[in-house]
Formats: structure tokens, sequence, C-alpha cells
């Protein structure tokens, strides 16, 4: 059996070609989790469908309103494109760190959260930022959801059978005022998987004492999750580095691995040391 | 699928499955064995080309996202017989042991200096990260890389 | 010297570089199937059943090989000599499955891809038998069949005799785990066999550490004479022991003769991880005896060490170890008692060092335990044990020559700044919660061959060719790390000529002397000597020639570089090129030169390693911050190469002490992914700093060298783990010092 290769340069035949996909067909991105699950589980698809030709699916558009960012761009060029901007800096911290260079010049954000690995970086932050994903199905018809209901477990995914995540949207004026930055641990200082992955958000006032705070914790569950006791914990104070001690607390209950409850005070405070 | 794209320069039709993996069109359909497989999952960097002018895992890159593509490989730095500079600084800065890194590791090095003229080793090795290289402890690597930077800034 | 002493880039560069070096797996022959392995997904049982319908269905699929389908050949993968006498326990598919990894069947086809999906297509039915997994399930027995035992070895052994006790007699314990290691040689392993049945000639092609090993152990299997199995040794991307038991050489071969065409075999780094080689997991309890002065007077070793799925070369590998325990240091009295399990993991073999870097973490575990019970300096407390200059290494009897331990330590322990370092770290710790800074020292020494082991010898050949250029034949299998360059440096150097002017053939049982293999660091120290005195016969040869083209007594003709010259007619300035040419053309002789070699010594080889560490206390994340290693090299060939070997080496040892695990899950599965086995890369690493002392030179080495491959890997990981300790305060004898133990360890005991 011959897989048949879809290769739009549209998004009107990407619309056709989605709804040629059976059960059976994959969807190729960046390629950089696709290929090693192909090979692993020696999978015969009937058909694969090739995202690389369509151009649209590479832009991004940042304003002072939204950052609209597609789904195939690079982790490079996302974290080129919102590197410095305060309330996106979570998103620059975490695509920049995805793996080594020659993974960020491949790996997509849609790929990313597509593929929903408990262990990616980019699902907590782009629920930490309030993203939402616009899904393209069968024919062409596209429907926004928040990217929080995207994940369905470790590496599924609820999107149905032709759909496919085209961008990424995130309202910047609800952040405005809003500090995010994104911190990993893993097994060394680059070319790591996320043992913790945390994204935070701190909206600060002209003294430095946090208003709000909002967490996203990744790499521990299936799925990213809030972490509510830690983000009161700093509310009305301001981001001292010894609160990393507390705030390490909040992870009991949350994980199995001993490591992890242990190591997660490092993580607050490496985190809490870029608000400085 | 009809896969036409363009390796070191040269156009290149082959007939092959879009699963097929780029290593395997570049080793065995076409040849150029300079590209190796370390790993055959984007760990060691063994197989480093160029994509577009940036540094790509071939192992991790499929035919069906090839078509209308630049690939450079190893085997088209060298220009009318004459090595690239980086190619050889690695040979004279004794950054080649067993050699089987160093094809992945100076298409790295390529990627790095056509984005970054003049980095610093910090950069170059953070550039390198995803290139493992087990015999050495990387410094003559970084030594190469850096005097190739200082070479090319001079020829200018 | 000309050359000698001056640095050049390994031999092959140029092609390195360009991408035009031909590793085995790069090789192609006509007609030649590709071959994917299948392999046990079970740790232990009987395969009852293999379905290979499907894959024997599908196009292109030239065959598909097992236990039941398939002659049983039967080999000893660490059987390197034809006189070692051990048994052929492994068979090429196996029908008794020992470990996750191990072989049950092969599929060749017309390429790779097809091989790959019919191979996933072979079902395997298995009966399975109760697993040993651990060393305390190994020892148990659980995984013996009817009239097994579960200790496959067990001895004790001393040297020396024990002092009487001493009242102040101070003793130390110290336990030392040690876990499995991957090689991660960047090319997995590999052989490309080419069988010509007419003829019953069979050549394989793989990057392995001794061709002649392959050759009898692959011709003893398929009882083929030696002389009708050609191995050819090609460009290795790194071995560090991997590459010098033999795996895919007898699979390929058995194979090619099955099929009667060539075959290529080329395991991925799953593959490899599972089913190749790892470095033993050892359990060691060390207790050393000192003078209150701390005169160290007395070692006893208990150690556990599991073979994993096969004996292969275990027993040998723990015997050894003792015998490298009396490498470094003076031990009046050193005794050791061994036990060796068989659990159901992947098969334990050699590692770069071969039980010296092993037994090196146990001593140095103990004696930095030790510097604390004594309350001396540990730099202090090894210069005044190590062995010196008149010693004799106390197992073997030799002397230990002009060993520099002592300078390797006094002068790492100024350049290193030792005191001023050790006193910021006190300070440093005092002032932070968080992150805690250790400086340490370790040292450690090896051996130059294996004599006297074993008898050892070496040969070498050489033609001067019409033009006065050099053809080099000799057994060496350059790993990657530059034996080529420096042999033709070594022939350079005699003959007083040009490096370009020598050609050196590698390791090809077609052409090259016997030799047992590149291994033992018996490369440039043993083969080295040969290959240069074989040079220095072959100048006497042209100098006899040259007499009889002059007709003179050879005694007035000297050497001036490369040309021959007389002391009683300056006028007289012979080439290499004219002596040749006058000896073909008027004498009807090819000017060639034989050697052969056997080595009577052994001399002391060692390095200390200083190693700057930062541990993270709240994630167990350990940053190397500065790197020194000094040794004790004899006179270096080629100084750039051998830096770049002890870089390498402490690349290694800071992964072994920090990082690098093969763990096996409860199921059996072995880690198979570098994803999940962390190696150092470039930002992982600080400048790793080397200093080489020269003036140790061996009596026998080429020039006086000495090795220095292995023995630059046996400081390296006891550094950064005593530097680690040294940071917490901490006691840790499991390696690696993962973040997870760490973590354990500060969450228990605090810091």
């Amino acid at each position: 059996m011959n897989t048949v290769c879809y290769c739009p340069n549209t998004m009107e035949e990407l619309g056709r070609d989605l709804g040629q996909l059976t059960p059976d067909s994959l969807i190729l991105a960046g390629g950089t989790d696709l290929v090693l699950r192909l090979r692993s589980r020696n999978l015969l698809p009937d058909a694969i469908l090739s995202l690389d030709g369509v151009p649209q699916l590479r832009e991004i558009e940042i304003s002072p309103e939204r950052a609209s960012i597609g789904a195939m761009a690079t982790m490079a060029r996302v974290k080129e494109a919102v590197d410095g901007l305060p309330d996106l800096q979570a998103l620059a911290d975490a695509a920049g760190g995805v793996g080594s260079p020659q993974i960020r010049n491949k790996g997509t954000i849609g790929g990313n959260v597509a593929n929903a690995s408990a262990a990616a970086d980019l699902p907590p932050v782009l629920w930490l930022l309030d993203a939402q994903a616009e899904i393209m199905g069968p024919g062409g018809a596209l429907r926004t959801v928040s990217v929080r209901e995207l994940p369905d477990g470790n590496q599924r995914n609820t999107l149905a059978v032709g759909e496919v995540v085209v961008r990424f949207l995130i309202s910047r004026a609800p952040l405005a005022g809003w500090r995010s930055v994104f911190e990993k641990l893993g097994h060394r200082s680059q070319v790591t998987i996320s043992r913790i992955g945390m994204a935070m958000a701190l909206k600060q006032d002209a003294e430095g004492v946090i208003q709000d705070a909002r967490i996203v914790v990744g790499a521990i569950k299936p799925v990213p999750f809030p972490l509510p006791a830690a983000e009161e914990i700093l509310r009305g104070k301001r981001p001292d580095p010894e609160l990393a001690v507390s705030l390490g607390e909040t992870f009991k209950g949350n994980t199995r691995r001993v490591y992890k409850e242990n190591a997660a005070k490092g993580v607050f405070q490496d985190t809490l040391l870029r608000f400085q | 699928m009809k896969l036409e794209f363009f390796v070191n320069d040269e156009a290149v039709a082959v007939e092959t499955e879009p699963q097929r993996r780029l290593l395997d069109i570049l080793r065995e359909d076409l040849g150029l064995t300079g590209t190796k497989e370390g790993c055959s999952e984007g760990e060691c960097g063994a197989c480093t080309v160029l994509l577009d002018g940036l540094a790509v895992h071939s192992c991790l890159t499929l035919a069906a996202q090839l078509q209308g593509r630049h690939v450079t490989t190893i085997e088209g730095l060298e220009k009318n017989g004459e090595l690239d500079i980086l190619q050889k600084c690695f040979v004279e800065e004794i950054a080649i042991q067993c050699g089987f890194c160093t094809t992945g590791m100076i298409m790295s090095a390529k990627a790095l200096l056509l984005q970054n003229p003049n980095p610093t080793p910090e950069e170059i090795r953070t550039a390198l990260s995803g290139n493992i290289c087990r015999c050495s402890g990387y410094l003559q690597i970084v030594n190469a890389v850096r005097r190739a930077a200082d070479e090319m800034g001079g020829a200018q | 010297m000309h050359l000698i002493g001056t640095d050049h880039p390994i031999q092959d560069a140029y092609d390195k570089a360009t991408g035009r070096a031909r590793y085995a797996g790069d090789m192609t022959l006509p007609g030649m199937a590709h071959i994917a392995m299948v392999f046990s997904t079970i740790p232990h049982g009987y395969v009852t059943a293999v379905d290979d319908s499907q894959a024997q269905a599908m196009e292109g699929v030239y065959g598909v090989f097992h236990c039941f389908n398939t002659p049983e050949y039967r080999f000893n993968r660490y059987r390197s000599q034809y006189s070692q006498e051990l048994p052929d326990e492994e068979p090429v598919f196996a029908r008794h499955v020992r470990f996750v990894g191990d072989r049950v069947a092969a599929v060749a086809a017309r390429d790779m891809e097809t091989a790959r999906r019919a191979a996933a297509l072979v079902k395997v039915e298995y009966q399975p038998l109760p697993a040993a997994l651990t060393f305390e399930e190994a020892l148990e027995g659980k995984n013996c069949l009817e009239g097994e035992e579960a200790i496959k070895l067990e001895y004790s052994q001393e040297v020396g005799a024990p002092l009487p006790e001493e009242a102040d007699t101070v003793s130390v314990t110290a336990a030392t785990e040690l876990s499995r290691l991957h090689h991660a040689a960047m090319e997995t392993h590999v052989c490309v066999a080419d069988y010509v049945p007419g003829a019953d000639e069979l050549t394989l092609y793989s990057p392995n550490q001794s061709v002649h090993g392959v050759r009898t152990v692959v011709a003893d299997m398929l009882k083929m004479p030696y002389s009708r199995v050609r191995v050819v040794k090609t460009t290795m991307g790194g071995s560090f022991g991997a590459k010098q038991e033999w795996t895919t050489e007898p699979v390929a071969a058995a194979l090619a003769r099955l099929l009667r065409r060539p075959v290529k075999l080329v395991y991925d780094r799953a593959a490899v991880m599972r089913s190749i080689v790892c470095r033993a997991p050892m359990r060691a309890e060390m207790t050393m005896k000192f003078r209150r002065d701390g005169t160290l007077l007395d070692i006893h070793l208990e150690l556990l060490s599991d073979a994993g799925g096969y004996i292969a070369n275990s027993a040998d590998y723990v015997r050894t170890l003792f015998g490298k325990m009396f490498r470094c240091y003076r031990i009046p009295h050193g005794s050791i008692h061994v036990r060796l399990v068989s659990s159901n993991t992947p098969v334990s073999g050699s590692f770069r060092g071969w039980s010296s870097p092993e037994v090196a973490l146990m001593l140095e575990h103990t004696m930095e335990k030790a510097a604390k019970a004594l309350d001396m300096d540990p730099v202090q407390l090894r210069v005044k044990n190590v062995l010196l200059p008149g010693d004799s290494d106390p197992k073997s009897g030799l002397p230990i020559e002009e060993v520099r331990t002592r300078e390797c330590l006094l002068r790492g322990a100024d350049r290193f700044a030792w005191e001023e370092n050790r006193r910021a770290d006190a300070a440093f710790n005092a002032a932070n919660s968080r992150y805690r800074r250790g400086t340490a020292v370790a040292c450690g020494g090896h051996g130059n061959t294996y004599y006297p082991r074993y008898k050892d010898f070496a040969g070498a050949f050489m033609r001067v060719c019409e033009d006065g250029s050099v053809q080099v034949e000799v057994s060496i299998h350059d790993h990657g790390c530059g034996t080529g360059a420096a042999f033709q440096m070594i022939v350079a150097e005699a003959l007083e000529l040009p490096l370009d002017r020598v050609r050196l053939k590698e390791a090809d049982t077609a052409h090259t002397p016997f030799d047992f293999g590149c291994y033992a660091s018996r490369g440039t120290f043993l083969v080295g000597r040969a290959t240069q005195l074989c040079a220095q016969r072959l100048r006497e040869e042209l100098r006899a020639a040259a007499a009889q083209k002059l007709g003179v007594s050879p005694d007035v003709l000297f050497f001036q570089g490369d040309t021959v010259r007389s002391k009683d007619d300056p006028s007289v300035v012979l080439s290499y090129k004219d002596i040749a040419w006058y000896s073909l053309s008027e004498l009807c002789q090819e000017i060639t030169a034989e050697e052969k070699y056997h080595t009577s010594t052994n001399p002391g080889v060692t390095g200390a390693h200083f190693a700057h560490v930062e541990v993270d206390t709240w994630t167990g994340l350990t940053r190397v911050l500065d790197y020194l290693a000094v040794h004790d090299v004899g006179q270096a060939i080629n100084p750039a190469m051998c830096v770049a070997q002890v870089q390498g080496a402490a690349q290694m040892g800071c992964g072994a002490a920090l990082r690098e695990e093969l763990e096996i899950s409860s199921s059996g599965m072995g880690t198979s992914s570098l994803a999940k086995y962390h190696l150092m890369n470039a930002p992982d690493l600080p400048v790793i700093q080397v200093e080489l002392i020269q003036d140790g030179c061996s009596q026998e080495g080429p020039y006086g060298a000495k090795s220095i491959g292995e023995v630059s890997y046996v400081p390296a990981a006891p550094a950064v783990a005593a530097a680690v300790n040294q940071a917490l305060g901490s006691d840790m004898g499991r390696i690696p010092m993962s973040p997870d133990r760490i973590l354990e360890y500060v969450a228990k005991e605090g810091c």
C-alpha cells in the first residue's frame, strides 16, 4: 500500500485535503515528534498531509492588541518574534528552550500543542496567556477553542479526524501590565526534556507588589494545570526569591514523584529571580 | 511522490515515499554519505544539514517536507576543491577525532556563522548544544568555530 | 627529534571534515542485502514459535532467519585469541533468550526500509521464565534453571602479607555502587560481510578493535579455514571498548554465508543500547587501613559484579580489576573477595580503562573518607602513598619505572589553586543556602599492555617504494584518537622523512601482521615500539644497499635527513629514492624490513584530575565549574591528540559521575534512547585544562611514550564524584550522583 501525500499550498487546498483524511492518516507539521512515532510504531499511514507548503500557516503578527501565531511557526521564529515583550516573554522563553537549535528550526508551535506530550513546554505557556486555537476542519470550516481544551491526556488531543490547528491567538489587552516568564528544569542546562515546566505571570504595582498572579505548571500531570495555592501566596507580596520555599510546598499532592516535589522550590526561585 | 528539491544548489528529482527520511534520500538515493546517522531521533546531531540555511536533523525530516526546498550537506561546503574555512579550521585546530560527529558539527557551525558571524564561545556552545561529540571536551571544536569566524571576518 | 612531540591532526582529518571518510555504514556492495534484527522483548524465557509468514511474503525480502530455520551457530563474543578457553555461550539466534535485546531473528531484504518493516511483522511467541533484574534477584538465583548456580564466579586473592595490627591503626570502609554505562560511540555497530561462494571466501568490514580476534571467532563458528576469512578494520567512529567484543560480525558473517550474497548489518542507537554491551554494574565495599601518619597499610575489597545476560568478559574483567588496584598507590597488602552474578539485563563488557576506572572509583571514594578520618589534606594523603620511581607493581612484580604521580598531584594542586579554591568554597558554602561548591582531586593508574598477565608481542612490516617513500603494514585499529597519525610520526621520525612520505595501512588480516588488537592501551606502547624498531631496521637495510652501491663498508655511511652520506667522501649524497631504485634494478631486491617484538615491561602510567563543582541543593543539578587533568604520559608522540583524548575522558567522567546510567525497568527494558541517557553537551562543560608531564619516559615505549587513551579516563569520574561529596559534606557512593540521588540525600541528611 502506498502512502498518499497531500501537499496543499493554500488555505483552500488545505481545507479540501483535510476532507480526504481518515483515522489512519497523519498530519505532518515540523516532524520532530511525528517521525519518531512513525518509526517506533512502524506506522504505515494511508495518507500524509504536509503543512509545509501553506505560507499563511507560518505567519506571525504581533500588534499591541493581539498576537496571531501561525501553527507552522517554528520555535526559533516564535522566540524571535516575542522575545522582549514583557507580557509574552514566557512564550519566548518556552519556545527558545525547546530541544536543540535543530529542533527549534523545525519544530512548530502547532505541532508542540497538537502532539500534546505531557512534557511539552508550549502548552502551559499558551494556557497561562489564555490563548485561543483556531482550528480548520474538513472542507475548510474554522472554529476557535481555548488551548485548554486541546489536550486529552498525555499524547492525545481533542481534534477530530481531518482537523488541524491553523493558528493561535492571544489577546494582549487583558495582559496589559503583566509580565510573564517560563522556566524549566531538565536533566541538563540545554537540550533537555522538562521535568518541571513553570509558566508564571505577575501583575505588579509601581512598588513591585504583586497585585495578581497566574501560574500554570507543565510536565507534572498528563496536561498542564494551574496552581491557585501558589498564586495566593504571591498576591500582595514582592517577588522575593525566599518565597520559593513556601511556594514549593504547593506542589505537594500534585505529583507522586518525590524528586519533582522537592525540586519545585528551585524552579520557583529561578522563576522569581526573573522578576527581580 | 515525485520530489523535486535542491541539494547543494543542484536540482534533484526523485521518486520516493512521502515518509522517507531526508537522511536516507541523501545517503542511499543520492550517495551523499557524509551525513551520518548516530541516534535516529534528533538527539545527537550527527545528521545535521541545512534546510534553507537553517540547521535541521535530516533524520527527522521527511520527503513530504522538502518540495522545492534547498538542502545543503557537508559535500556542498567545499567549493572547487577548496575547503570551507570551517572545514579547514576543524582540521587545523585538531577538532576532529573519530569524525563521526564532525560533519554534523560543521553544519551546525555553518548555520551559526550564517546568522551570527561573530559569536562568543558561549554562543558557539549553545549553537552546538544539539551536537554530541563523545571523543573530546568540545574545546577544540569551539576554538575551530571561533577561528573560522575570525578568518571569515578577516577576509571581508 | 623533528616530529615527535609536535602537534598533528588525525591522519584522516581532511576526509572526515569533507564527509569523504568511508565508515562501514557508508559501504555498498553489488547485490547487498540489508539486515534488520528482531530482538527479544522479554528478559528471560524460551522462544516457542516464530511466525515469519507475513515478513517472508513482503516484496523484496530475501529471507527471515531464526533458531527454528537456521543452523545453530554459537560463539563467544569476548574471545579474541585462539588460545582462550571460553565457552561458545552465545547463539547467533537465541531460543533461550536471556535479556531484552537478545537476538531472536533477522530479516534480509533488498533495502533497509523493507527489512525494517518486515522485521516489525515477525511475530515471536515466548514462554517466559522467572527473570533476575537486580543484584538481589540474581543473588537469590531467581533466574537459575535446574542445576545452575546463582554465583557464576567466586574467588579470593591477596597480594603481599598482612602487617601485624598496630595499636593506632585507622580503618576506613566505604561502599561504592556503580551503574551500567553506555559507551555512546557516535558511530553505531556495523558490519558488512561479503561472501564469495565459489572461492568460499568471506570478507568482513567492520570498525573493530581486533581483526584477528574477529577472525578466530567467526572462522571457528563457521568452521572455515582462517586463511579464507579476511577481516578489515574500517574507519571507526569511536569505540571506548564497545567494539572490542564481537556482536554484529558473527551475525553478518553467518547471514552472508546463508544468503550467499553480501550483507550489511547496521544497528541503530536503540539496538546498540539494548543489545550490544554496557559497562558492568558493580557493588563494592572497600576497607583501607592506615597508620596514624597516613601511611596506607592494607586494602580489602568486597566486590559484587553483574555480567548481565551472558558471562562474556565479566570473569576476566573482575580478575583484572584486582590487578588494576595496584597501579597507583603503595599497597603492602591487598586482598579481594569477588562474586559474579548473571542477571537478565544487557551484557556487561569492556569499557575504556577495563576496570581501572571502576576500581579507582572505589579507591578514591575510600581515600576521601580516609582523608577526613585522618584529618589530612586529600592531596597530601595521596602524595604520601603513591608509587614512586624504584617501586614495583606488587601484583605483577614489574618495575613501575619513572612514574610521575606525585608530580601530577603537586603540579595540579598548584595550577588548580587547590588551597585557595577549598577556602573559597568554604566561604561560599557558609554564605549560601541553595548552592554548594566543592573542589576535589582523584588519581589513578593503568597499564600499557596486558603483559605479564599474558605474553604480549607485536609485528610490523615496511617497504621503501621506488620514489623513496615508505609503506607501513601494521595491525593498528585507530578508534578515532589518532593512532594512525602517531604511527606515521614514529616512522617518519626514525627515517627522518616528512610525514607525507609515510603511508600506513591499518589492520587487515589479508595484509598486516598478526596482532591481538588495539586494547589494553598496548597500541602506541607496544605496537608502536615494534614499528619504531622496524623503521630503524629499514634504515639499516637502506644503509646496507647504499654501501653495496658505493662499494664501501656500511660503517663509513651515515644519515643526514633522508639521505645517506659518507664520512670519507663529502660529495656522496644518496637519497632514499636513489638507493631504492638501485636495490630494485641492480640487486633485484625490494628494500623491506620486518620486526617481531615482544615486551618485557609495563611501566606505571597515571594521572591526577581536579574538579571544582557547584551543586544546586534545591534541584540536584550539578555544574562543573572548572577542571584540570595532569597526566604522566612519558614522551607525548602527538601532544595535541593526547590533550584532546584527555579532554574527552574528562567529558565522559563528568557524565559518568553525574548522570549517565542505563536503567532497567521492572519489565527488563533498558534505557534505549539518548533522550534518556544524558550525555554531556557543549554548554555543560567548562574549558577542560590539561597538562602533560613528559619527563617520566618509559624504557620500552617508542621514544619513551606511555599510554594515554584509557588512563585519562581513570581519575575523571572519581574526581567529580569527590567534588560533589566535598560540596555537600556527604559520603555518597552511588554513582552517578544524579539530581534525584542528590535531592534524596539532601532531603534525608540535609547539607
